[in-house]
């Protein structure tokens, strides 16, 4: 198997913490790859130093079959980085800012009429071309940026956190392009905080505290779900259902979270008295409980709070 | 090339939709070169004085009125008594003070009297041992040095002058003419600046200094800019080199700068006729080899600092040491000579000179290329510097 990115103990510090600490991940070519995690948990600094822009202080990286640190000037030929921040010239139009891209990438010509043509199709900036980049919607700037990363065809893009502050029609239309380029055969890394986005990913890995939690295919990881969950509904009188996070589980349970308006229960396989008299006992107001498949966040939030309790004394 | 002609060209594009900094670039140095071109001057005028005559006799009044006819000196009346006058320089309201004592008459008579009691019988000229002739005193306001200093000299010149107009007057009569006998006689002939003007010299300084400004600071604030928008992030992951980003940033301005001197030659000819008396061609080089110094410490500044704000300080600070230290108020023969030998590294110090030259005395290449030599290389230094200095990576 081709690894579009191979990296291997990877380690850095920024802002005087532990970053990532010793990571190791593959990915394949092609793949949609998730990177997932809360604030803080090493996304940005992994995707920074993917992009050539940071050098990690220890481990080594080959991207493309290229290394990372010797081969970056090539590599960025290659590479197509959309930062966290929106970064195009807010007072450049749409044409200006995907005509600069294409000069600088040396796109020129009948080609980059045809490529710059197909792009403001793909992104729906066709009517807005003479629009300034800086007065479109949060969604459609973010359109915009994808199709300047894009205009010199890159083999590998790396979206950081590319859905923040988007709004949620926006964000599925983001996606719905996301997947027909890696139809395409191009490699995606995503990072995000959205577990519904996580879902879309053909492999995630789940970072925390800049070291790797769990990793797999979406299926695999809901799959490995060790627990046994259920949704626990209010009474028609209380609105939602809340259980204080300090307190300790229902008997017999090991996790309770709110999840959706309702609360997650979850308890061991090996569990066998009937769970709604234990709730009720621990939760007044709840009036069903249902067995669920567990989702992503779920297996996240299972994984999390093992984590958690692993790190303490 | 090509990735720096692209860079060029956006630079432009978004230099035109910043109506702000145009307006900037264009109105405010016209505004200022007119101001300044009246405010900055060295010349020494309408000095403020006032006097204590206690004689009040014909010969004080004819003095008084030679002081207060002279353009030079602002007549602030008569005041009564010497507490009076210190009160008049305490409060600042004059700053020389002009005292005619009670005996003025009777030294001056006493002073230029012919002595006929001589034993030849030869007329001998002046007074008996111990005897002078009529002290008159200056109060002078020394704060400011250097004007005091101006004005003292005019007013003593004054003073003298006619008191060699009432020697000679008085000689006259007896048949001696002393404008005959001055032992000296002074012709000087300005050259460049016959009316000494004082704007002639001036102004070619306050180009100098506005073309520096528009062209450091605009440059200055350039590649910072880019790293506070995040656009030079993504600017960094593609093909461009750290020479494409500082040259191709530091271009259009060249233009501004080039256009901004061409300008205040404009201003300055017709507005304050000043004479150009240089070849136009000339100044363009001379032009071209200093922007590549100004236009370097603006770019250098920004590719060292974080945020606009540390540029604009770092910017400041250098520039008000290279105006300082740029014979644009204060001749560079004038300071201490270690201070003189920093001043070498300075680009203003020499494109001061060469503008003032070339606008006066019409200097060329011929006597000027030392100093174009200097600024090519402080240029050349700094840009090449800087590129070095660009981070191809962020942290």
């Amino acid at each position: 198997m081709v690894l579009a990115v191979d990296i291997r103990n990877l380690s850095k510090d920024h802002a005087g913490e532990k970053a990532l600490r010793g990571l190791t991940v593959g990915v394949p070519e092609p793949c949609l790859f998730g990177i997932i995690g809360a604030d803080g948990a090493g996304k940005s600094t992994l995707m920074t130093i993917l992009a050539t822009l940071w050098d990690a202080d220890q481990g080594e990286a080959k991207v493309l079959g290229r290394d990372l640190r010797k081969d970056f000037q090539s590599l960025r030929r290659d590479i197509g980085y959309m930062p966290q921040r929106f970064s195009l010239y807010q007072d450049l139009s749409v044409m200006e800012n995907l005509d600069f891209f294409a000069d600088i990438f040396g796109v020129t010509g009948t080609l980059k009429a045809k490529r710059k043509k197909e792009l403001l199709d793909f992104a729906a900036l066709t009517p807005f071309t003479r629009r300034r980049a800086g007065q479109l919607s949060g969604g459609m700037k973010q359109k915009l940026a994808l199709a300047c990363t894009l205009v010199h065809e890159p083999k590998l893009l790396l979206l950081d956190e590319p859905t923040v502050g988007v709004d949620p029609v926006a964000r599925r239309d983001f996606w719905i392009m996301l997947k027909s380029l890696r139809a395409r055969g191009i490699t995606l890394i995503v990072s995000t905080p959205y577990m519904d986005e996580a879902a879309l990913c053909d492999e995630l890995i789940l970072l925390h505290e800049g070291s790797i939690l769990a990793r797999g295919k979406p299926s695999q990881l809901i799959a490995a779900y060790p627990y046994r969950l259920y949704r626990v509904d209010a009474d028609a009188d209380v609105p939602t259902l809340t259980y204080p996070a300090s307190k300790a589980p229902p008997e017999g349970f090991t996790l309770i979270y709110p999840s959706s308006g309702a609360l997650h229960a979850a308890e061991p396989k090996a569990e066998k008295r009937d769970p709604f008299n234990r709730l009720r006992a621990s939760v007044p107001h709840s009036a069903a409980v249902t067995l669920i498949q567990p989702a992503l966040e779920d297996c996240f939030f299972a994984l999390l709070t093992g984590a958690g309790k692993s790190t303490q004394p | 090339m090509k990735l720096l002609f692209t860079i060029i060209w956006k630079e432009f594009l978004q230099l035109r939709r910043d109506k702000t900094s145009l307006r900037l670039v264009f109105i405010v140095p016209f505004v200022q070169m007119i101001l300044l071109g009246y405010a900055l001057t060295t010349e020494v005028k309408h000095t403020p004085v006032a006097v204590l005559d206690h004689d009040n006799g014909p010969r004080s009044r004819s003095l008084i009125q030679a002081v207060s006819n002279n353009a030079l000196f602002r007549f602030q009346g008569y005041v009564e008594s010497e507490t009076r006058m210190r009160e008049l320089l305490d409060r600042g309201e004059i700053q020389i003070g002009l005292i005619i004592p009670e005996d003025f008459d009777r030294s001056l008579e006493r002073a230029t009297s012919l002595n006929a009691s001589a034993p030849d019988g030869a007329p001998s000229l002046g007074a008996g041992p111990g005897e002078n002739g009529a002290a008159v005193q200056l109060w002078v306001d020394g704060q400011d040095a250097n004007s005091s200093g101006v004005a003292r000299g005019y007013l003593s010149a004054i003073l003298n002058q006619w008191s060699t107009a009432y020697l000679s007057t008085k000689l006259f009569a007896s048949g001696i003419r002393l404008d005959q006998m001055l032992p000296l006689k002074v012709e000087s002939t300005v050259l460049f600046n016959p009316l000494l003007k004082s704007t002639w010299y001036m102004i070619p300084g306050i180009a100098v200094i506005l073309v520096t400004m528009v062209t450091a600071l605009l440059t200055g604030f350039s590649i910072v800019r880019e790293k506070e928008a995040g656009t030079l992030e993504q600017l960094m992951v593609t093909p461009l080199r750290p020479v494409h980003v500082v040259v191709g940033k530091a271009a259009p301005f060249f233009l501004i700068g080039v256009l901004e001197l061409m300008f205040a030659l404009i201003v300055a000819q017709v507005w304050f006729k000043v004479p150009f008396r240089g070849s136009y061609l000339t100044l363009l080089v001379f032009s071209a080899c200093y922007m590549l110094s100004s236009l370097g410490i603006g770019i250098f500044t920004s590719t060292v600092a974080r945020t606009q704000q540390q540029a604009l300080f770092i910017i400041w600070f250098f520039l008000l040491f290279f105006m300082l230290l740029s014979g644009f108020f204060l001749p560079v023969e004038n300071m201490p000579h270690w201070v003189q030998s920093v001043t070498y590294a300075n680009p203003v110090r020499y494109f001061m000179h060469v503008l003032r030259e070339m606008f006066l005395k019409g200097s060329g290449f011929k006597e000027l290329w030392r100093e174009g030599l200097a600024m090519l290389g402080i240029g050349f230094f700094v840009f090449t510097f800087s590129v070095l200095k660009f981070n191809r990576k962020t942290a």
